[in-house]
């Protein structure tokens, strides 16, 4: 066998490992695409239906309700609000909540069960929340810095919940399964951060 | 010249593969680049629309700030369009109407960086929306807001503009 030959198959063993190498990113990259994809449509949809709940806190068919703001507390935001103005009843008691329960069926040791709690209808919302932090303030367009210490301190006393006039929510999500960066290495989580201050015109 | 055809051969082919694995990786920046385009973008329009929101919450106008009646020329009365703006007020905490944003600038420090805002406030024709000098009983607010890490093709900031009109009958 001569020299050239030699040379040419340990060049086509170098050219199929990269070839396989690159196969692998790729497919990585892709993984990646689809789980960020995911996490952020899971992130939207409840950053939606925050949406619909805090700035409408406080809302009933005729001005505002008597109490809005019940608990405001570093996980945990209970309000009063009227959900259908046709309904003649009382305004509902909104809860939304980050609670210590673990999704059982997912792999991600960190996510926890968010609920949202209408008077006492509890919906469990397991979509891979990490996180849900509300800060409180008493003024508008102060900092959102926590080591600025601007916010009001958490729980709210009773006495300072009227005082609230801006919510600044912090929600992230990771996804379900890890994506994987070598072989044998360490997975990670794909995660999604949302955020946002709310100036509910009820409490202002 | 029989054994290094095979050499030759060879070169081209990793020649042609490294011309595909460029075209990969090129790929897979882009994918990163829009990943963590989008996740700034998300945090930009939830800045646009804190302001907005928050300037909703605002009166009118000066002259309809705690007023117990509305202003008796409407919209005479209202600030001049060359006065718009905040009117003695030092910080957002204190603004309080709609177009004391006029002019507002701010760094936003938040957990995807910093981001920073201007805001202008203006009043628009009611016919066609467009900025006019007039006195009009529609104010337009415009948020635009700057991110160093978004950047157009040309490696200049892309400015996002998130817009509001108000209507003072509509309050």
């Amino acid at each position: 066998m001569n020299a050239g030959l030699i040379t040419s198959y340990i060049i086509a063993g170098i050219l199929l490992i990269s070839m396989l190498a690159m196969n692998i990113r790729v497919s990585q990259s892709s993984a990646e695409i689809t789980l960020t994809q995911i996490t952020r449509e899971k992130a939207d949809a409840i950053s939606d239906m925050i949406y619909d709940d805090i700035p409408n806190m406080g809302y009933d068919t005729e001005g505002k309700t008597s109490e809005i703001i019940t608990v405001a507390d570093e996980h945990k935001v209970t309000f009063y609000r009227k959900i259908d103005p046709a309904d003649t009843g009382d305004p509902e008691e909104i809860t939304w909540e980050l609670t210590d329960e673990e999704i059982p069926s997912t792999k991600n040791p960190d996510d926890r069960v968010l609920v949202r709690i209408v008077d006492s209808d509890t919906t469990k919302i397991t979509l891979g929340v990490t996180r849900f932090e509300i800060w409180y303030f008493d003024d508008f367009g102060l900092s959102t810095l926590p080591e600025d210490n601007e916010y009001l301190p958490r729980p709210v006393v009773s006495s300072q919940l009227t005082d609230i006039k801006q919510l600044y929510i912090a929600l992230e999500l990771e996804s379900a399964e890890q994506i994987y960066t070598g072989p044998g290495g360490t997975g990670r989580y794909i995660r999604t951060a949302w955020e946002k201050r709310y100036s509910p015109g009820n409490i202002e | 010249m029989i054994g290094y055809s095979e050499v030759i051969q060879t070169m081209a082919a990793m020649i042609i593969f490294s011309m595909i694995l460029m075209n990969a990786n090129r790929m897979i920046h882009r994918n990163t680049v829009m990943q963590v385009e989008g996740e700034l973008e998300q945090e930009v329009i939830a800045l646009g629309q804190e302001i907005i929101e928050e300037a909703h919450t605002k009166s009118f106008d000066e002259v309809t700030v705690g007023a117990t009646a509305p202003p008796a020329d409407i919209p005479g009365d209202f600030v001049a369009s060359t006065s718009l703006g905040t009117d003695g007020e030092t910080a957002r905490q204190y603004y309080d109407d709609f177009d004391d944003y006029n002019g507002h600038t701010e760094t936003a420090q938040t957990a995807h960086g910093d981001f920073e805002i201007s805001v202008e406030v203006y009043y628009v024709d009611e016919d066609d929306y467009e900025q006019t000098s007039s006195k009009t009983t529609f104010k337009k607010i415009e948020v635009t807001i700057t991110s160093q890490f978004l950047r157009n093709n040309a490696g200049d900031l892309r400015e996002y503009r998130l817009e509001f009109i108000r209507n003072y009958y509509a309050d």
